[in-house]
């Protein structure tokens, strides 16, 4: 069974030496998130809970908000 | 910011829109409590990687196919990647490819895959195998015919630390590497899953 991700690279001419190696992790908790994500985190969240709390239309509303965020910071 | 901080806001949000709502909402902490971890899962997930401070993943240890390729096992809470570059090469990249990408084939050959001016990175699962490796790359999969005994390897040359796992289970013995050929003896019953791996 597959349970575990891997990165395959093609291809190199005779030297297997990472340079960067960088990626985004889960974190275990969301208060260590980083501060300047906080309040995006706030409207994801709000839409998750309006989702659980039956109330579609608010959490698109809520929605917009992180596509907001995420379009106004895209470059 | 602690994380009643981040409930506070998150009820807050919420308060913002119900002006829009007919009814009064007020979400208890514990439902917020619960989602938010996935929440910001979520989040880390689609905002632009640039906005999200990367973490370094181990990649001192890459394992050499043996034909100028290889491949790097990642952390297990590894969401996306940020940036990749091994030193030959002329770029750092940040889109890796999935199999399902019509690039992902074109990669097994020597001609068409990726150079150290092109490079291509894939991100794909693996598998654990026993004694510590992950990510077994070389494998490939059977289904017995009845009392089948020769299975000619043909996506890889495997050779004598070749594995065999039948129906799942590592299985030493039973069977011999002649070539790219291994034998079974007895024969196997038909329909059992063989993946030979290397």
């Amino acid at each position: 069974m597959p349970n575990a991700k891997v990165i395959e690279y093609y291809s190199v001419n005779s030297s297997h030496v990472v340079d960067v190696s960088l990626y985004i992790n889960k974190l275990s908790v969301a208060e260590s998130e980083q501060e300047d994500l906080i309040e995006v985190l706030a409207w994801q969240c709000a839409a998750d809970v309006l989702q659980v709390m039956e109330q579609p239309e608010l959490a698109d509303k809520a929605l917009n908000k992180v596509n907001e965020f995420i379009i106004s910071n895209s470059i | 910011m602690t994380r009643a901080d981040i409930i506070l806001k998150v009820k807050a949000r919420i308060d913002e829109l119900s002006p829009f709502s007919s009814e009064e909402l007020n979400p208890s902490i514990e439902l917020i409590d619960s989602l938010l971890d996935d929440s910001d899962t979520e989040i880390r997930r689609k905002v632009p990687v640039h906005l999200v401070d990367p973490a370094i993943f181990d990649a001192s240890s890459p394992i050499d196919n043996g034909d100028g390729t290889g491949y790097i096992p990642l952390p297990s809470d590894f969401l996306r990647l940020h940036s990749f570059k091994m030193a030959e090469w002329a770029v750092t990249l940040n889109q890796p490819i999935s199999e399902s990408s019509p690039k992902y084939p074109l990669q097994k050959n020597t001609v068409t895959r990726g150079g150290v001016v092109k490079p291509v990175i894939v991100i794909r699962w693996g598998y654990d195998i026993p004694g510590g490796v992950i990510g077994s790359l070389q494998n490939q999969v059977f289904i017995a015919t009845a009392s089948q005994t020769n299975f000619i390897v043909t996506e890889f040359t495997p050779n004598d630390e070749y594995l065999v796992y039948l129906d799942g289970v590592l299985t030493t013995a039973g069977h011999i590497r002649t070539s790219n050929v291994i034998i079974f003896t007895p024969g196997l019953a038909e329909g059992t899953e063989v993946v030979i791996a290397n």
